[in-house]
């Protein structure tokens, strides 16, 4: 996403380009989205969690022996990495 | 753990809510119940007691009313459009409002837009289920894409913490005192000739209920209107803090509600009613300045810039 955005600067007609100005829009968004999903989940799992270990909630917890869930977190650096958009390949 | 804070106020927030609901039918039923007594006579023998039936029946439906059909006049009253995916701008709202709704896990909102030039937003609808999220035309040239995703953020959490819900009957039931009120009033007049007629009949606690009943009479439609301010200026920072918890980035709201505050023209094209449901008072009045005293009684929003030094500590605590 930076690089897209590094080359986007470099060429200003590229960003008044408005298919590619959509493009940056819905990588934005999707990016966002993913992101979104993840930090919801790992809300909603860190208050499960926590729960667990808070009383009265942790009688129960243990009682029925309720595990700690995972978080979704990246480990992999290369995970990390945004994709790389390449704009300089021309339509047959 | 903020988290975890923010949890509690929202449960805190539910039981509020219930108590104000509890209140307002205490009201109707005793404006109700007065106007039985000295109207209608029917305090003098086991009469029906018609007022108050029909106040609490006529409470309770335009609350129903409001739930079921209200979203919709509000929109139709501002002249909201559903949004248009093809302009450039109203498809990154449309986006931001999708991505707003995965962060808190509801489902995605009606979006419309307001043709207004003057920056402003408001959520309304029934619930998380049901809800619509309007924005002006003016918001959308003012701000960023993360200073327009944070003002979304806020009416999201508007949605969430039920705020929409209750503002929507609470609404309804501040119009319903007005008018039963009023009716009251123009009722006395009549009424009053007849109790003469049968007079000495009530003795002392009778004429304290009917002095007690005549003074909420008449500051009913005053009460009212300040229980709903209250309730929606404590809203605001709740929201402001449940927003940022989404976006995870409370300086983007803090630098929206700044350029917001820049414009101060009113919003002409929302109406009063409405104003408790916007993330700043459309009325554009300088009552939001301050808070405490007689000015800050009558406002629906906190001052601006106390929201914006809470949005920036929260940011600086990380």
């Amino acid at each position: 996403m930076s690089r897209l955005f590094a080359l986007a600067e470099n060429y200003p007609n590229l960003k008044a380009n408005e298919s590619v100005r959509a493009l940056m829009e819905e990588l934005t968004s999707t990016e966002n989205k993913i992101g979104f999903a993840r930090q919801y989940y790992n809300d909603v799992a860190t208050r499960f969690n926590t729960a667990q270990n808070v009383f009265p909630d942790n009688l129960i917890a243990q009682a029925f022996k309720f595990q700690p869930v995972e978080l979704y977190e990246i480990t992999e650096p290369a995970e990390r990495e945004v994709p790389k958009v390449d704009l300089n390949v021309r339509p047959q | 753990m903020a988290a975890a804070n923010l949890f509690e106020q929202q449960k805190k927030n539910l039981r509020r809510t219930t108590g104000i609901l509890v209140g307002f039918v205490g009201f109707l039923t005793f404006l109700g119940i007065g106007a039985d007594f000295f109207l209608y006579g029917s305090g003098a023998g086991p009469g029906f007691p018609i007022a108050t039936v029909g106040a609490l029946f006529f409470g309770a439906a335009s609350s129903l009313w409001a739930l079921k059909a209200g979203d919709r006049a509000v929109l139709e009253s501002a002249n909201a459009v559903v949004v248009d995916r093809a302009d450039p701008r109203q498809h990154v709202l449309d986006n931001v409002v999708e991505e707003m709704a995965i962060a808190s896990g509801l489902p995605k909102p009606a979006v419309y837009v307001i043709p207004d030039s003057d920056p402003n937003a408001f959520a309304t609808g029934s619930g998380p289920e049901k809800s619509s999220i309007a924005v002006t035309a003016g918001l959308l040239d003012a701000l960023n894409r993360e200073e327009l995703q944070a003002v979304v953020s806020h009416e999201m959490a508007h949605v969430r913490n039920y705020d929409v819900r209750l503002m929507t009957v609470v609404a309804a039931l501040v119009g319903s005192v007005l008018l039963i009120s009023d009716w009251g009033r123009r009722g006395i007049g009549w009424g009053g000739r007849r109790r003469s007629s049968r007079a000495g009949g009530g003795g002392i606690f009778l004429l304290v209920f009917l002095v007690l009943w005549v003074v909420s009479l008449v500051l009913a439609p005053l009460i009212a209107r300040l229980v709903a301010m209250a309730v929606s200026r404590e809203r605001e920072y709740l929201a402001d803090a449940s927003g940022s918890e989404l976006t995870r980035n409370p300086l983007a709201l803090a630098s929206a509600l700044e350029k917001i505050d820049a414009a101060v023209a009113p919003t002409p094209s929302i109406k009063q009613g409405v104003a408790h449901l916007c993330i700043e008072d459309p009325r554009g009045r300088v009552v939001n300045e301050h808070e405490g005293g007689w000015a800050g009684l009558f406002a629906t929003h906190p001052p601006i810039a106390k929201r914006i030094a809470l949005l920036r500590e929260m940011a600086y605590r990380g």
